[in-house]
């Protein structure tokens, strides 16, 4: 069922915030509470699941976390924020990528699950996302891109960045899956994780704040970009990121078309740097070559040396 | 005090930005007025010639700086190509299929040209369509006149690629403007690769995603084309400049510049226009100026090899206009 929230109903809302904002908080993060520290050095970091049938390399990829009872307890309420930016193909979520991660979490006890998104309908529906939202009977919120539906955080770890603005709906929810593709950017290269929580900062601020003014196209520009993505990422901290590295462009992104790869993946994790540091390995480069990657890396928000990451490859049988 | 109000009154007629401005109405300077941007909806295909397809929703059209409205993210390249607007238009088949139609209107043919090089990956079946066609998995890019089109099926179906074909051949009918290849193209000898294979760049943006350099904008060219030719054991960049005395002055920038940075070994300045050092892939690159041009070879070939790159570069220069 897809929820426009209106103005009005939101400045409701977010005087609601501020109680629920308890829960919430959990999805904001302090640089001491990295996700590193949250998995016991004996368990797998990253989990990759190749195959051909989406729904169940998911399931097998998030079981090999540690199976999402681990990020899901009865009763919670989960916000999921897949990428569905264009409809060409290999830039957005696959659906049954999404169908199985809501089965998951209804499977694990979930009070609540929603989709989160500033963009429109005509965006979910042309992803194909929008249909699966339906058939399994949870919530879409297209919340309208007025900085009245964002609330101010502050970023004290940052290099660029001095705020971020969330949307106000983030905070109503205690569980955060980060469900982004993984493919090429035409500025930093490469889209992934961190890059995608661009989608739940308010577009007024990511186009005035992240892009310098006049599309500069100067490298420093790019930088401050990427620059402004690591501080990003140091205030939403995902309970669990899935990505989908199936069919993806490795040209002409974020928005294609461009030249379709099939490295027919899933990936799941919770450490941001080393996920996104594998996944740059599938686009042909090094998490050292992405600004925004190496920048989450010095912040200590995650393992950027792949040899110092614990990976499980497996094999999922159609 | 002369020269000042001459300046003043062409800033004034042009509107600084050539948009048009306060004085922009005065006709006694005989000043080029800006184009209007075109009325791209003239383009579209006539609803009789669509056979199985037909239009869905309305077609938004972006204009400057809103291109960030439909192009969320990566939007910065199409700006590097003096992008003008976009129309969009979806249609659905018969069938349940469906495509996406974008005319882009781009500062001149020479842009024009660039955004398609940058989009085409060269490895497409060449078609007669527009300028340059391109028919790759799911999608097709022809330039023409000042125009970019592109159209996007969302499978490789042969009836998606009969679509793409029909619509592809309709726009082009209806766009009658030619557009011209920048001339620095011709400084690439015909048989080294196909003109889809070339990257024209206009901005260090479309230089780095195609080969970084440096952290920095160290060649500030004012045009480029790139290519990999012999099975790509050469890539070739070709920088030019405004004079021949900005690119002496240019080279020697880059020169100093692979010298000091760590990235790159072995630097040798082997001529007063010519150095050679190697990159972190083990890459040797040779540098050397070329009339108004700075030119690159990268490879693992021999030194003699690069040296008849070079040579055919210079050889090919004048057919530059």
């Amino acid at each position: 069922m897809a929820d426009k929230i209106g103005r009005r109903e939101f400045i409701k809302q977010s005087a609601a915030v501020g109680a629920s904002a308890v829960l919430g908080n959990r999805l904001i993060s302090s640089l001491a509470d990295g996700p590193l520290s949250a998995l016991a050095a004996d368990k797998i970091d990253i989990a990759v699941a190749s195959g051909s049938d989406y729904a169940a390399m998911t399931a097998k990829a998030v079981e090999l976390v540690g199976g999402m009872e681990k990020f899901v307890h009865k009763g919670s309420k989960v916000a999921l924020l897949p990428n569905v930016q264009s409809k060409n193909p290999g830039t957005f979520t696959k659906p049954e990528i999404l169908r199985s991660v809501i089965r998951m979490c209804k499977k694990a006890g979930a009070g609540e699950i929603n989709c989160l998104s500033w963009l429109t309908q005509q965006h979910w529906d042309g992803a194909g996302l929008a249909q699966v939202v339906q058939e399994e009977g949870i919530t879409l919120k297209l919340i309208p891109k007025d900085d009245v539906n964002f609330k101010s955080v502050l970023i004290t770890g940052g290099n660029v960045l001095q705020e971020a603005k969330i949307l106000n709906e983030f905070f109503n929810h205690d569980v955060f899956i980060n469900m982004p593709i993984t493919k090429d950017h035409v500025g930093n290269k490469f889209t992934g994780t961190m890059k995608n929580l661009m989608g739940l900062n308010a577009p007024s601020l990511n186009r005035a704040q992240f892009h310098k003014p006049n599309w500069q196209t100067d490298p420093a520009a790019i930088e401050h970009l990427d620059r402004c993505i690591a501080d990003l990422n140091t205030v939403i901290k995902p309970s669990l990121c899935i990505v989908d590295a199936t069919e993806i462009i490795k040209t002409n992104g974020p928005m294609g078309p461009g030249e379709l790869i099939k490295p027919l993946k899933v990936i799941a994790g919770v450490d941001r740097v080393a996920i996104d540091s594998y996944c740059a390995t599938i686009l042909g480069l090094k998490g050292e070559d992405i600004v925004h990657i190496r920048g989450a890396y010095e912040k200590k928000m995650g393992e950027i040396d792949l040899k110092k990451v614990k990976i499980q490859e497996i094999k999922v049988l159609p | 005090m002369k020269r000042a109000w001459i300046f003043l009154a062409v800033l004034g007629a042009l509107g600084c930005n050539g948009l048009g401005g306060p004085l922009a109405g005065r006709q006694n300077l005989k000043i080029k007025p800006f184009p209007p941007l075109q009325k791209l909806e003239a383009f579209l295909p006539d609803k009789g010639g669509l056979q199985n397809w037909k239009a869905e929703n309305a077609s938004p059209l972006y204009k400057g700086e809103d291109l960030y409205l439909y192009i969320d993210g990566g939007a910065e390249i199409y700006h590097e190509y003096g992008f003008k607007q976009v129309l969009v238009q979806d249609y659905k088949s018969a069938a349940g299929k469906s495509l996406t139609l974008e005319i882009f209107e781009m500062a001149n043919s020479e842009c024009a040209f660039g955004i398609y090089t940058f989009k085409s990956s060269g490895k497409g079946k060449t078609i007669a369509v527009g300028q340059d066609g391109q028919l790759e998995q799911y999608y097709l890019n022809f330039w023409k006149g000042n125009f970019l089109v592109t159209l996007t099926g969302f499978d490789s179906s042969p009836e998606v690629i009969q679509g793409l074909m029909l619509i592809a051949r309709s726009v082009d009918a209806k766009i009658r403007t030619q557009g011209r290849r920048p001339s620095l193209v011709e400084i690439f000898p015909k048989e080294w690769l196909p003109i889809a294979r070339l990257k024209y760049i206009k901005g260090v943006l479309g230089l780095n995603n195609i080969h970084s350099f440096f952290g920095r904008d160290v060649f500030r060219f004012r045009e480029a084309v790139i290519g990999g030719i012999h099975g790509e054991k050469f890539t070739i960049f070709v920088f030019r400049y405004a004079s021949q005395e900005e690119c002496r002055r240019r080279f020697q920038e880059v020169k100093a510049a692979f010298e000091k940075n760590l990235a790159y070994n072995n630097f040798k300045s082997v001529r007063a226009d010519l150095f050679e050092t190697t990159d972190g892939q083990g890459m040797t690159i040779f540098g050397q100026p070329i009339a108004d041009c700075v030119a690159l070879v990268l490879t693992k070939e021999s030194e003699k090899s690069a040296a008849e790159i070079l040579a055919s570069l210079n050889n090919n220069y004048p057919k530059i206009k």
